[in-house]
């Protein structure tokens, strides 16, 4: 299964990250991503983590290893079991994403779509087979669109080793910063992290993107990789609607400090949305 | 005006892609029922039915049991790669199937998984790794066992 790479004292820093997204931001739902089975092992062990559910999705597919695992609030909603979807093409395997219905407690359905796309290490940008990436996960939303009779509550997240400007996001994807355009035609996608290529706070140049690469020698140290894309039903009169104020990256000072100390192995930083019930 | 002609040409042209591209598909198949009947004495075959509906929610993507009703919302295809025991007729499923108008890309979707195939090489090794599986073993195994019977 997946290799453990993290130290012990890496895994603390690990979880006092997950408690403060879980406790302090009360995130409902959490999916982390390079997973090993003992780690999933390890959080089930944690008492601060009883009453919430942890569902694994650590899982290999041919010569591909899902790595993920997801926690929940087993008062707020209910998961699937993850379906792994995944392309081979030559020789080469690539995951697309692992599929999970979420069911809300007021009977709502989300599919949400979580992706670990290969490193640009391994597969460069603007290769061919990235723009896959992107083709085969629109299908896939394309799929359930077609099959839903009322809008589909769509949201695809994780790291995409991309940027939301690059193709296979904006372009295959079909996922844009233009909210207007998406409130007028269902098949785009919203991007709301084309708001988070830059510096937030411009006086203490704090992060500007979710990865920070300390050997970067070209234009940036900082891209935008890990985003939460939504369909045009969290845009519209419906249920649930995106808040956009309460969405972005999450910024964990101490946290930040080690990952721009490029020291550990920490690299991301977490993203979030938040998503509303329209009571009216 | 549009160039239909050009537009023509290029349905010519996609209907031999898609041709050779299902010859090769069809190829595969081949090549693994020959192994199969090989080594199973004859009593299998692996074939691709359409409209396979009913009697088939065991092979739908696996959720926990108590949220069964959330698996509701996968859409399977209607086709299934099937096994056959051309000498008792009995056939077991194994998994589900669909493919692009030009034949790749296919896709093989099985317990948990969607495996996506863009091109033969993925889909010998997709096959392959289908035969690994635990329920797909024991269902081949359930068609070589019901000959027996048969023959006895």
């Amino acid at each position: 299964m997946a290799k453990n790479r993290s130290s012990d004292e890496e895994k603390q820093i690990a979880i006092l990250v997950i408690y403060y997204l879980l406790f302090e931001l009360e995130i409902d739902f959490l999916a982390l991503g390079e997973i090993s089975d003992e780690d999933v092992q390890m959080l089930r062990s944690l008492k601060a983590l009883h009453g919430l559910k942890i569902v694994s999705g650590v899982a290999k597919s041919g010569r591909v290893m899902f790595d993920t695992c997801f926690v929940y609030r087993p008062d707020k909603m209910q998961i699937s079991k993850p379906v792994e979807i995944d392309t081979g093409k030559a020789e080469r395997k690539f995951k697309i994403a692992q599929k999970i219905v979420l069911k809300t407690a007021n009977n709502d359905w989300f599919q949400l779509f979580v992706s670990h796309w290969k490193s640009r290490r391994y597969c460069p940008e603007n290769h061919s087979d990235r723009n896959l990436l992107g083709t085969r996960l629109r299908e896939q939303a394309d799929q359930l669109r077609s099959n839903s009779e009322s809008q589909a509550y769509m949201v695809f997240m994780g790291d995409y080793n991309e940027e939301p400007f690059n193709a296979p996001l904006c372009t295959q994807l079909m996922a844009t910063r233009d909210k207007a355009l998406v409130m007028g035609n269902k098949t785009l996608l919203y991007n709301p992290f084309w708001q988070r290529l830059s510096y937030q706070n411009l006086d203490d140049l704090d992060y500007a993107g979710t990865y920070f690469d300390k050997r970067a020698t070209d234009d940036t140290k900082w891209r935008t990789f890990d985003q939460i894309i939504v369909s045009s039903a969290f845009l519209g009169k419906t249920e649930w609607s995106l808040n956009e104020t309460n969405t972005g990256i999450v910024n964990i000072p101490d946290y930040l400090t080690l990952v721009k100390e490029g020291k550990s192995i920490f690299d991301h930083l977490p993203v979030m949305a938040t998503f509303e019930r329209n009571t009216q | 005006m549009i160039d239909f002609i050009a537009a023509y040409k290029k349905g010519l042209n996609a209907a031999e892609i898609a041709d050779k591209n299902q010859r090769e598909i069809d190829s595969v198949f081949d090549d693994l029922n020959k192994q199969l009947a090989a080594a199973t004495d004859g009593k299998v075959k692996i074939i691709i039915k359409g409209n396979y509906m009913s009697g088939i929610r065991a092979f739908l993507a696996q959720a926990d049991e108590d949220l069964k009703v959330i698996n509701k919302k996968y859409t399977p295809s209607d086709e299934k790669i099937l096994a056959l025991n051309p000498l008792t007729k009995v056939e077991e499923g194994l998994a589900y199937w669909s493919q692009d108008r030009y034949g790749y890309p296919c896709k093989i979707s099985y317990d948990n998984k969607v495996n996506i195939c863009e091109d033969k090489s993925a889909l010998e090794k997709t096959l392959a790794t289908l035969l690994q599986d635990p329920i797909v073993g024991a269902a081949l195994y359930k068609l070589t066992q019901g000959s027996d019977s048969v023959q006895a």
